[in-house]
């Protein structure tokens, strides 16, 4: 695994790099950032070939769309919402996991205190058990930090399912930790 | 719908955002050169682009021309195919089968036939003035269905009893009809074949004698151009596009 200094210069050469379709720039490029889109499509997608056919893909488009980056944004932020993206579509081909139109959020109450204590690798445990659609709503609010209307727009649904499904995710995480804890 | 308490919630997600979004995985080893391979390979353009366009524009032209000669057979649209009225003979004009045949028959060609023809005519005294026995002629022509009646009844003939200066204006009528024989047209394929035989000459086409007298296909042929001016600069501007 490549590691590098975060650098805006070394961002900046490797847009200028991806821009000019220049093949050292682009395997630059993907040393740097495979491995945190890696861990972002084994977290909608699970460990699965599906994972991998993602990160492809992605980085396909990010090597052929990479003219439209304006540079307003930080190139991982852009690259990372190209790969989410691209897992969405992979979730949908897989399935309609957001079908169920529910508009009642659940009053889940305080998180337990044992959640803010978890390890990395924990928490990803727990949000791999969730099913699909909880999964992809709490991946796309709490670790991509949408917004409801956002993620009412990239799936289809309304802002209401949005949050009441995120609100059972919620409830779902906390009745495993209090069985952890039990 | 009960409002559910997210302060803490959102406390807790970004911490979990913040351990999460640093996290890296391995990741395949021959992933990139399986990302390298598909940069390298050139796009292909689909079947249907490889086809020039000169080969599409004339697939069109042809299936329009086609099209518009099966156009031409239906009954509306079909050429009146005139054939050449015959002379009868002086024999032949004993058994008329039209009117027309009977005032062509009224010419005395043989002094045989004079003498047939003096046999079954109605004889009517005129004055020997032509003016007046043209009129007679023209009144027998304009009621085809009695004259039916008149040949079922024997009565074929019908003739002023004419005068050799009379004898004399009839034979024009016939020459008029002799002298502007209906032009037969070439059908459409026929000039099609014969524009394409001159291509082959090395000649240049001659479009107008193709759609010549035929406004489907004249039509068709600005129809064929504008869609194919269209389709063009689609193409063109869908490249540009990519």
């Amino acid at each position: 695994m490549h590691k590098h200094l975060p650098s805006e210069d070394f961002e900046r050469s490797l847009v200028l790099a991806c821009k000019k379709q220049d093949r050292k720039g682009q395997h630059a490029t993907f040393n740097r950032y495979s491995g945190k889109m890696m861990a972002v499509c084994r977290r909608y997608l699970g460990q699965g070939p599906e994972a991998e056919d993602a990160l492809m893909e992605g980085f396909m488009k990010v090597f052929s769309k990479v003219e439209t980056f304006n540079e307003a944004g930080s190139f991982e932020g852009w690259i990372r919402r190209i790969v989410v993206n691209e897992c969405l579509m992979k979730i949908r081909k897989q399935g309609d996991s957001f079908s169920k139109n529910i508009e009642e959020a659940w009053d889940v109450g305080q998180p337990a205190d044992a959640l803010m204590h978890l390890r990395t690798a924990e928490i990803e445990a727990i949000i791999a058990e969730l099913p699909p659609g909880y999964r992809t709503i709490f991946n796309l609010y709490a670790i991509e930090g949408y917004s409801h209307d956002e993620i009412a727009t990239l799936l289809a649904i309304s802002s209401g399912t949005s949050k009441s499904q995120l609100s059972r995710a919620r409830a779902m995480i906390q009745q495993k930790i209090k069985l952890i804890e039990s | 719908m009960k409002k559910p308490n997210t302060t803490s919630w959102e406390v807790l997600e970004k911490a979990w955002q913040k351990q999460i979004q640093e996290k890296e995985v391995e990741v395949p080893t021959d992933l990139w050169d399986r990302i390298e391979k598909r940069l390298d390979e050139k796009p292909v353009r689909p079947l249907w682009l490889q086809i020039s366009t000169w080969a599409w524009s004339a697939a069109a032209v042809l299936a329009i021309v086609i099209g518009l000669n099966w156009g031409g057979d239906e009954p509306g649209q079909a050429h009146v195919k005139t054939k050449p009225k015959e002379i009868p003979s002086a024999n032949e004009s004993a058994n008329p089968s039209s009117i027309n045949q009977v005032a062509v028959a009224a010419q005395p060609t043989a002094p045989h036939a004079r003498e047939v023809l003096a046999r079954s005519l109605v004889s009517v005294e005129k004055p020997n003035s032509p003016e007046i026995a043209a009129p007679v002629q023209t009144e027998v022509i304009a009621k085809p269905n009695e004259a039916k009646k008149q040949e079922e009844q024997e009565e074929i003939w019908v003739r002023v009893d004419i005068n050799p200066v009379e004898e004399i204006a009839t034979p024009i009528a016939v020459v008029q009809q002799e002298t502007f024989p209906t032009k037969k047209k070439k059908s459409l394929l026929g000039r099609l074949i014969k524009q394409v035989k001159q291509i082959a000459d090395g000649e240049r086409m001659d479009w107008q004698a193709l759609k010549e007298g035929n406004r489907p296909l004249e039509d068709g042929i600005h129809q064929v151009a504008n869609t194919y001016y269209r389709t063009e600069q689609t193409v063109k501007q869908t490249f540009q596009i990519q």
